[in-house]
């Protein structure tokens, strides 16, 4: 019998609101939980507040860019996936995300959302795998 | 040096002075032309047009300082050198003549080699100045070229600083309106079995479940124009990397036609010759697109008053190249703006409606893909764009 996921949750960071309302439309009508923050700060707060499975953030943003907001969540989040989306599509930007652990970074403008979708779906996979092998730990009977 | 013989006008009521000036003077260098009354003085000059004068200083009724002075009033001899022949010492009078604007004097009785050498040193002068003169002219207008160069450059720069920021904004936009299209999909996609599984069948429900695809899709191919316009602008501030590959030149000009069709409406008549539907060049489609379309926009323009506009194409090969020769029945280009509308900034629209960017990118487009580009008026009136872009074995060849 097919066991109902939870679904995954994904945070949408972006300092437009068109940006954000779009990614969260289009991701809540695929079944994910979506929530949505304008800057680095604002998802760190929601953060600690709410179990996020996939961050999908900008880089340049007001009050703390998506570098930082990457950084933070390495830290304090380790197990929260990062998908970067950056109009800014420098060698510095990339690199520092490819250092930091961020799972993509795909350049705006998107030719096609699907790939925005797979790197989101590679991430959820990721995350339902582990979630298994703890949950088949926990159920394992003690070694008498 | 002087190839040209100067004009030496000698105005002097005693007849023998004037012979003997004359005398000491003609030759292969000057022409001389003697007057022997000041009142004929001045319609002799204006006729002769001098470049000396020699004027006697005694003369009855008009003398010499009163002839120089009217003389130095006519624009022509502002800057004509006069000498006076005088046989007065009275410093005075020769300090009254300098002030009416003579540079020498020549004593009598007269020395025929005094005469000469006086004489060519005062055209010489004459001639440095007016050759000073013309010099400052020309740089001036050199300054005044730079100074053209120096603003075109500035506005290269603008236009780069400009187009990094119109980059920038763009994508930005161009990112959710696509991630919209394909949302509207997905919804689509549920909505179409539920409107049929519903039973309701209006002829606007039959409309919708036709035209519903093919409008998202020319949101998209919209979406895509701009991403390479906004791909194309970043020529003036980086170098980019474009796609260039053999490509159906028919099929170029069928899309540009399509993203063109609400402009184009329907009252102007598209009549197209495909000599050669098959001929493929090496370019990069939409960047081709895009200068089809920008000449498309300004045909339409240049037809809007026009009571039976058409519009010609033709696609044919011409040695090395595929061509596109676009051609309309409107009032042509005028000569002048033949050569302006290949500049940034040149538009005959108003500002709110020409960048005049168009054809200057459509320009630089063309020349990248080493094509050529040409516009003119024909013979039986309107105007015509000529883009020729290199076959695809040919430039096999090439590399």
């Amino acid at each position: 019998m097919p066991r109902k996921h939870k679904k995954n949750t994904i945070l949408v960071v972006d300092d437009e609101e068109n940006i954000r309302e779009m990614l969260r439309r289009h991701f809540l009508f695929i079944n994910y939980d979506v929530f949505v923050a304008k800057n680095g700060r604002d998802a760190l707060d929601l953060m600690s507040e709410k179990k996020i499975d996939i961050i999908i953030s900008d880089i340049k943003m007001p009050v703390m860019d998506g570098i930082q907001l990457l950084r933070e969540a390495r830290k304090g989040f380790p197990m929260t996936h990062t998908i970067m989306i950056t109009g800014y599509v420098t060698m510095d930007n990339v690199l520092a995300c490819m250092r930091l652990g961020a799972d993509a970074c795909i350049f705006k403008p998107m030719e096609d959302i699907s790939e925005l979708e797979k790197a989101v779906k590679h991430a959820a996979t990721h995350i339902r795998q582990w979630e298994t092998t703890l949950k088949t730990l926990l159920e394992m009977k003690p070694i008498a | 040096m002087n190839e040209i013989a100067s004009k030496i006008l000698i105005v002097d009521d005693d007849l023998l002075s004037l012979k003997i000036i004359e005398k000491a003077l003609t030759n292969s260098k000057h022409v001389c032309m003697t007057v022997n009354n000041s009142n004929e003085a001045i319609s002799a000059a204006k006729a002769f047009k001098p470049d000396l004068f020699i004027l006697d200083y005694l003369m009855p009724g008009i003398n010499g300082v009163m002839l120089c002075r009217e003389l130095k009033k006519n624009i022509l001899f502002k800057n004509t050198p006069m000498i006076f022949i005088t046989m007065l010492r009275d410093t005075e009078q020769k300090l009254e003549a300098f002030n009416a604007g003579a540079v020498d004097f020549i004593s009598k009785p007269i020395n025929a080699k005094e005469v000469g050498i006086r004489v060519k040193t005062h055209l010489e002068l004459a001639r440095t100045r007016k050759e000073l003169e013309e010099y400052a002219a020309d740089m001036e207008n050199l300054a005044r070229e730079r100074v053209e160069q120096l603003i075109h450059a500035d506005r290269l720069i603008t236009l780069g600083v400009i187009s990094a920021g119109i980059v920038h904004d763009v994508k930005n936009p161009a990112t959710f309106i696509s991630g919209n299209v394909q949302t509207i999909e997905m919804f689509w996609n549920t909505l179409k079995p539920a409107i049929n599984m519903s039973g309701a069948n209006s002829e606007k429900l039959r409309f919708i479940k036709k035209e519903m695809p093919s409008t998202l899709t020319e949101i998209m191919d919209g979406v895509d124009r701009i991403k390479g316009i906004v791909e194309r602008l970043k020529a003036f501030y980086k170098k980019g990397y474009y796609e260039k590959v053999p490509c159906l030149l028919s099929g170029c000009l069928e899309n540009a036609l399509t993203l063109c069709r609400k402009v184009l409406k329907d009252n102007i008549v598209i009549k197209q010759e495909l000599k050669d539907e098959n001929v493929m060049v090496i370019a990069d489609h939409r960047q081709i697109e895009q200068v089809l379309v920008n000449i498309f926009l300004n045909t339409a323009d240049a037809l809007k008053k026009n009571r039976e506009p058409i519009m010609h194409i033709r696609l044919y090969k011409d040695l090395e190249y595929g061509c596109i020769n676009i051609s309309d029945n409107g009032l042509g280009i005028s000569d002048e703006n033949l050569k302006k509308i290949w500049e940034p900034f040149f538009t005959t629209k108003g500002k709110e409606d020409g960048t005049g960017l168009g054809l200057f990118i459509a320009k630089s487009i063309i020349e990248e893909h080493t094509g050529t580009i040409m516009a003119g008026n024909q013979k039986q009136g309107g105007a015509f764009f000529n883009i020729c872009l290199p076959l695809e074995n040919q430039h096999a060849k090439k590399t």
